[in-house]
């Protein structure tokens, strides 16, 4: 009993100590293409005769890491953002980090790790009310990218890629990261043409269950992001 | 003085987590559940909660289906009459539609193991366009409007404001009170009552030629195999395989519990069988033989008709009234 009230004490002097020592550390996603910003419903053109149109855009964002001279020192924890086209305050991260931390590099994983795959219903951006969770097979859609192009061979031109799976061989998460100086916040441009310009529309016009082309896929979306 | 304050305040908080609750409980000689308890510890409240969602047509796009038009109290929480689900507006799935029972053992889902947690189980059938044809967040939607949500959500998690995170823990809880364990089959194993000679010949033939699959206590191993039956044609049912894309798990489906066999007809992943002896026969002499075959199976089983008829007499010593007839399970009415 006696050492549950020292450690009560502990707690309570240690979560003071740091709230002292924090700041806060916003990420700023900002979809773009072409380097305009991205609106749903807008006809992008993207070759001489094909035209894009996206109705559907938003992923996860998980496990932010910051690291230093390759070690891990800092991690933001809980930290599952679901980053939502339509929702324009979903695209600042925040979190804190200790004030005086020294770091060169940043990585975050987009998409949601095996372990919180497997743990059943969680609330908040992972809460299955996010169209985030497939349904007919367990497992979180770690991005989701829908729209329409005049060369997509599907009915009407439609595309739909719902990446996601997390067991073994078909783990889509993909991890990113960027050298970077220290600073209080990171412009972090998510350049869909980026991605776009890597997909064969006339070959690939839907991916909607964990297997090998979500991963490919996974790795062409990793293009997307461009620290400022 | 300050002390003292604190060592209250831990006490209580202490208490707060102790508190015993007769909602669950792990039967004599089982195994330890695999349910995290921790992320959704149960309480009275939360129970009658899910006990309310599991029985509410709110679930079905058209309010016209619950949880329970295929999952009934009194046949083990399996569909009766239909050897495959039967879903909204007369629409028919593709399975049969499993008993929910000692769940919190359970590692997997369905009968292809698609489902990886009990929490998220329940959107499978929720969101099938043969079953209920329902969005989560249209249920939350739903929920969220209903007068006796609100007081049953605040009653349960102390807010009244319906999430889906909530809905499916509160859908968990009350299926994890589904423990059938006081067969009589349980009685004979704790001395409390005893086999008639042919039951017991049927457990004897039962744990040479069954046990290996449907392993005591929870007469399932809890695996996935390939039981010998010849692919149906009009369904194409090639279970396992479609999740791993692995091509050792063609064929495969979970090996379903013997608990409550009694109540739980039809048998099998497409309920092909109505009758127990049925599903002997085919053991016996209609194993149709592939590479995926279960190990038991792939040399022949050999039963008389006497024997048979004692294995079928062993396998009615599952059959738990207590659990079926239990009011705790059944509709919730008006307190």
């Amino acid at each position: 009993m006696k050492l549950l009230i020292v450690v009560f004490f502990f707690l309570i002097a240690q979560t003071k100590l740091m709230s002292q020592e924090m700041e806060t550390m916003e990420i700023n996603f900002e979809p773009t293409f072409h380097s305009k910003q991205l609106n749903l419903n807008q006809y992008y053109v993207i070759s001489k005769n094909d035209s894009i149109q996206f109705t559907t855009f938003k992923f996860y964002i998980s496990n932010i890491e910051l690291i230093n001279e390759n070690k891990i020192v800092w991690k933001v924890n809980p930290g599952f953002y679901l980053i939502d086209i339509e929702d324009t305050n979903s695209f600042k991260v925040k979190s804190f980090i200790p004030r005086n931390l020294e770091f060169d590099k940043i990585a975050f994983d987009l998409g949601i790790d095996s372990l919180t795959n497997v743990s059943g219903a969680i609330g908040g951006a992972l809460d299955p009310t996010k169209g985030m969770y497939w349904t007919w097979q367990s497992g979180y859609i770690n991005l989701k990218l829908e729209g329409n192009c005049k060369s997509s061979s599907a009915e009407e031109n439609e595309f739909v890629f719902h990446l996601g799976g997390y067991q073994s061989p078909f783990a889509a998460i993909q991890k990113i990261s960027f050298q970077t100086n220290k600073q209080a916040t990171f412009q972090m441009e998510v350049e869909l043409s980026n991605w776009i310009s890597e997909i064969d529309f006339q070959h690939t016009k839907s991916i909607m269950s964990p297997r090998k082309e979500a991963i490919e896929m996974a790795i062409k979306a990793t293009k997307m992001f461009v620290v400022k | 003085m300050r002390y003292l304050l604190y060592f209250l305040f831990l006490s209580v908080f202490f208490s707060f987590f102790e508190k015993e609750n007769n909602l669950f409980y792990v039967p004599q000689n089982w195994p330890k559940p695999v349910y995290n308890f921790k992320n959704n510890p149960l309480s009275k409240e939360k129970v009658y909660l899910g006990r309310n969602l599991f029985y509410d047509p709110i679930l079905s796009r058209d309010n016209s289906i619950s949880c329970a038009s295929c999952h009934s109290p009194f046949n083990a929480f399996t569909h009766v009459d239909h050897n495959l689900s039967h879903g909204i507006e007369d629409r028919i799935g593709t399975r049969n539609s499993p008993t929910l029972m000692n769940l919190a053992w359970h590692q997997s889902f369905m009968w292809d193991g698609a489902i990886n947690h009990l929490d998220m189980q329940a959107l499978a059938p929720i969101s099938h366009r043969d079953e209920m044809d329902e969005k989560i967040e249209n249920i939350v939607l739903k929920i969220n409007q209903s007068s006796k949500y609100k007081s049953l959500f605040f009653n349960a998690f102390g807010d009244s404001v319906a999430t889906g995170e909530k809905t499916l823990k509160a859908i968990s809880q009350f299926m994890l009170t589904l423990i059938s364990a006081n067969s009589k089959y349980d009685l004979v194993k704790q001395h409390k009552a005893k086999f008639t000679a042919q039951e017991k010949n049927g457990y004897k033939l039962f744990q040479k030629h069954c046990a290996s699959c449907h392993q005591e206590p929870l007469f399932t191993n809890l695996k996935f195999e390939n039981n010998g039956l010849k692919v149906d044609p009009k369904l194409n049912d090639f279970g396992r395989v479609k999740i791993t894309q692995n091509p050792n798990d063609s064929l495969k489906f979970k090996v379903p519990t013997l608990r409550n066999i009694e109540f739980s007809f039809p048998y099998m992943h497409d309920g092909r069988f109505k009758k127990l002896n049925q599903v002997l026969n085919h053991y016996t002499s209609e194993i149709h033989d592939s590479p995926t075959l279960s190990e038991g199976l792939k040399k022949p089983i050999h039963l008389t008709s006497n024997e048979k008829v004692d294995v079928i007499a062993f396998l009615l010593t599952l059959t738990d009234k207590e659990f079926l007839f239990n009011p705790a399970h059944g509709f919730p009415r008006e307190k």
